[in-house]
């Protein structure tokens, strides 16, 4: 297993008086595993906690009880994270080429050649390098923060959210580019994400999230038809209605 | 009732004018519902900004709206903000952002139908009150008093669209006004927005980016990409014949995703 | 970055101004055209001429040289003052804003009591303990200041520290002094530059209203407040002997002020043209 998570609590405290204080819980006790080469998508509204999930799987912040443990080794070097927002992803005052060699430690690899390389993957080339990201478009962006992520050859990702920012064409564009990294690499990726369709076209296995609780887990994408839980029917039948209407069926079959 | 002719939108900078929306023509007739489809950049929101006069000086417009039969481009400022509001009404992307954090609900959606209506604050207070059950929005006193952080983003936007029925405009303009909610909000908003139409057969421009949400609602749809508009037809035409690569570009990757999504959610699909 | 600069003429303009005075005080000496001590009561209130280019003061002074010679003592002291001030607010703002949690808590709370007392009043306070003297305001120039300081960059760090990249940097393990040093430092120092720059006004007024009170620059050492303090005895007789030394501030400060908003725009990488 390269990621297990187990029961995570995580309160923010909303007035801190002399006397006490008011903790809102955020995550109740959530429990998840990914696996090797897996990639599992975790779907819930904004303000059901998953950012927060994110980020305590990370390590930028501690939860209030419970444990996440990578695979056996130390962990920090074989996980990267994109995000929602690029904008704020890469440090503005710094060219591609830094933000690409930022993670990198040996000297050896501050080369141009494994950063060309890296731009490649992600479909840019090496002119990239030596621009800053005000001057890429969101897409572009975006695709840096992946090559970023690849470059220290992490086993496992997290994208928080990472298209849900991006036009529909390039969001296609972004998700077809992590499926064939997936493959080639055999990653993991940890999806979240509010927008099902996305999953279905990505990931293996489906974790449906509400109000900082799992609601139910779908073993295989492909038996989505099959959920119990009535949030999560309710998502479901929510984008079939909003998806091209049933005089359109005919074309999806061609 | 609605005739855009030649609509040019140029910024102004250091460098003179740079163009961001070129040539844009089309008309909308009463109680038709007009659908703009575009990606982020290909000018939908200035568009709109535009007929409403909602663009400030750094913004150059050229061209010709008439709006029953006025320009409303070459209206003097005090008779085009009777019209916005009265006569035309908007609805926006971010509700969270429409609504000023420091006042009740109450307090700011009376002070929108002060200026349009001339009448006095209880018959508002009613008006409001029964836009709000058309709305499927109950407890309407209590909500009235509550401050905008207090609700989430998707009763905001069907506040926005309340107040909207009760200024009972004649053209509804809705800029992106499901984006920032989640689906399952989205489909009753959608649902609300129908019913606003058949009520009141009022005439409606939807601007979105999101395919589906418009083949919902709309009769017409037009294609904009890079500030121009690239196709325009009925949705049927659209959707099963469209001309211009960027719309059969779009198409294609909706259709993409829908074909997995359609794999993972059938129990037999394509049957 | 040059290429801006030289598209706003006010801010070339101020910068020119600038570093035109700075030169002039390092090189005082070949400036001047008099010692700025020297008195000559027979010269006294003399008017403009080719010998005493702005005249003389009371005690047959020549103005001109007095004003150059006291851009040492006016501006290189808020200098310096503005260095020391901005050195202890930044580090304690930084740690501050970067780390949270209960230091925060306990640096910003000392900042927060420090500030509510009047300036002013604390300044008097600790030069009547201290004793007369530059150094001593100085000294409480910069005690009253850092704290201010240390309140706005704790604030933006707080800011920067919500970032993506820092986020990121922070996922892949990187120490906590390489993230201040690389991506916090960076967007915080414009920051602190804009905001020095247009409070370096502040800090000149200070320090000439002090000697203007007789606390600070004691005479009869040139600088340009105890200048206008001994003006305004003969405000009523002589009142051009204001305009010099109040004209030498307002142009400094105004200059200063201009710097500040110019070097904003300047430092944003977004408007860089390339």
């Amino acid at each position: 297993m390269l990621l297990r998570v187990t029961d995570i609590h995580k309160g923010y405290a909303k007035s801190k008086g002399f006397f006490g204080k008011t903790i809102t819980p955020v995550l109740k006790g959530v429990s998840l595993e990914v696996d090797y080469g897996e990639c599992v998508g975790l779907i819930g509204e904004s303000g059901s906690g998953k950012s927060t999930l994110g980020k305590i799987i990370l390590g930028v912040e501690k939860p209030d009880a419970g444990t996440v443990v990578f695979g056996g080794n130390e962990g920090k070097k074989e996980l990267s994270v994109v995000f929602q927002d690029y904008t704020s992803s890469a440090n503005p005052r710094l060219r591609v080429k830094h933000v690409l060699s930022e993670p990198l430690k040996e000297r050896a690899k501050k080369q141009r050649a494994y950063l060309g390389h890296l731009l490649h993957e992600v479909g840019l080339d090496e002119s990239f390098l030596e621009r800053f990201p005000h001057q890429l478009s969101g897409g572009q962006l975006q695709r840096v923060c992946i090559a970023r992520a690849l470059a220290t050859k992490p086993k496992f990702i997290l994208l928080d959210e990472a298209v849900s920012s991006l036009d529909v064409s390039v969001q296609l564009q972004i998700l077809k580019l992590l499926k064939a990294l997936k493959e080639k690499y055999r990653l993991s990726y940890l999806f979240i994400t509010h927008d099902l369709m996305s999953v279905t076209y990505l990931c293996d296995r489906v974790i449906f999230f509400k109000e900082g609780n799992i609601v139910e887990t779908v073993s295989h994408v492909s038996a989505l038809h099959g959920v119990k839980d009535p949030y999560s029917r309710a998502l479901l039948n929510a984008v079939k209605t909003m998806e091209i209407p049933d005089m359109c069926r005919a074309k999806l079959c061609q | 009732m609605l005739h855009v002719h030649n609509l040019t939108i140029s910024a102004r900078t250091r460098h003179g004018l740079q163009p961001l929306v070129k040539d844009v023509s089309f008309s909308l007739e009463t109680n038709h519902c007009l659908g703009i489809l575009g990606e982020s950049g290909s000018g939908k929101s200035l568009t709109c900004k535009a007929l409403m006069g909602l663009l400030g000086d750094e913004f150059d417009v050229q061209g010709e709206v008439l709006f029953q039969g006025q320009n409303l481009l070459t209206l003097p400022e005090h008779k085009r903000r009777k019209i916005r509001g009265k006569e035309i009404c908007m609805v926006i992307q971010n509700a969270m952002t429409a609504f000023n954090p420091l006042f009740t609900l109450k307090n700011q959606l009376l002070e929108t139908l002060r200026t349009h209506l001339d009448k006095p604050d209880s018959m508002l207070l009613k008006r409001m009150l029964e836009a709000f059950e058309k709305m499927n929005l109950y407890g309407g006193e209590t909500l009235l008093l509550k401050y905008p952080h207090q609700l989430s983003g998707g009763m905001l936007q069907r506040v926005m669209i309340a107040l909207c029925i009760a200024l009972n405009p004649v053209m509804i303009i809705a800029d992106e006004p499901t984006t920032a909610i989640d689906v399952v909000n989205q489909v009753e908003i959608i649902q609300e927005l129908k019913k606003v139409r058949d009520l009141f057969h009022t005439t409606m421009i939807f601007i979105s980016h999101d395919l589906g949400v418009l083949c919902q609602l709309c009769d017409t749809l037009m294609v904009m990409h890079e500030g121009q508009k690239v196709e325009q037809g009925s949705v049927q035409e659209v959707i099963f014949a469209p001309k211009a690569p960027q719309t059969q570009m779009l198409i294609q990757t909706r259709l993409e995703l829908l074909r997995a999504f359609h794999a993972c959610t059938e129990v037999a699909p394509c049957s | 970055m040059v290429q801006k600069l030289l598209h706003d003429k006010l801010g070339l303009g101020a910068l020119i101004i600038l570093t035109v005075v700075m030169v002039m005080g390092i090189f005082a000496p070949l400036f001047s055209l008099h010692d700025p001590l020297a008195q000559n009561i027979m010269m006294k209130f003399a008017n403009a001429s080719s010998t005493y280019p702005l005249g003389t003061d009371h005690l047959g002074r020549c103005v001109y040289s007095r004003l150059v010679y006291g851009i040492r003592t006016t501006l290189f002291l808020s200098v310096l003052t503005m260095v020391c001030t901005i050195g202890i607010g930044v580090f304690v703002g930084v740690i501050s804003g970067y780390y949270q949690g209960k230091l925060d808590e306990l640096l910003m709370r000392f900042c927060d009591i420090m500030l509510s007392f009047p300036s002013q009043v604390m300044i008097l306070a600790i030069v009547g303990v201290l004793g007369v003297g530059i150094e001593n305001i100085i000294i409480a120039n910069i005690l009253i200041k850092w704290t201010w300081y240390a309140r706005m960059m704790r604030g933006i760090t707080a800011t920067y520290n919500q970032k993506n990249y820092v986020l990121y940097a922070k996922t892949i393990g990187k120490s906590d002094r390489c993230i201040i040093r690389k991506h916090i430092m960076p967007n915080v120092l414009p920051e602190i530059i804009i905001l020095a720059t247009l409070d370096m006004g502040w800090v000149i007024i200070n320090i000439s209203m002090l000697s203007f009170l007789g606390l600070g620059i004691q005479p009869p050492s040139p600088e340009w407040g105890a200048m206008l303090s001994e003006a305004k005895n003969t405000l009523m007789s002589h009142p051009q002997q204001m305009l010099a030394p109040g004209l030498a501030i307002l142009v400094v400060v105004a200059s200063f002020n201009i710097l500040g908003d110019t070097l904003r725009d300047i430092l944003d990488p977004k408007t860089q043209e390339r």
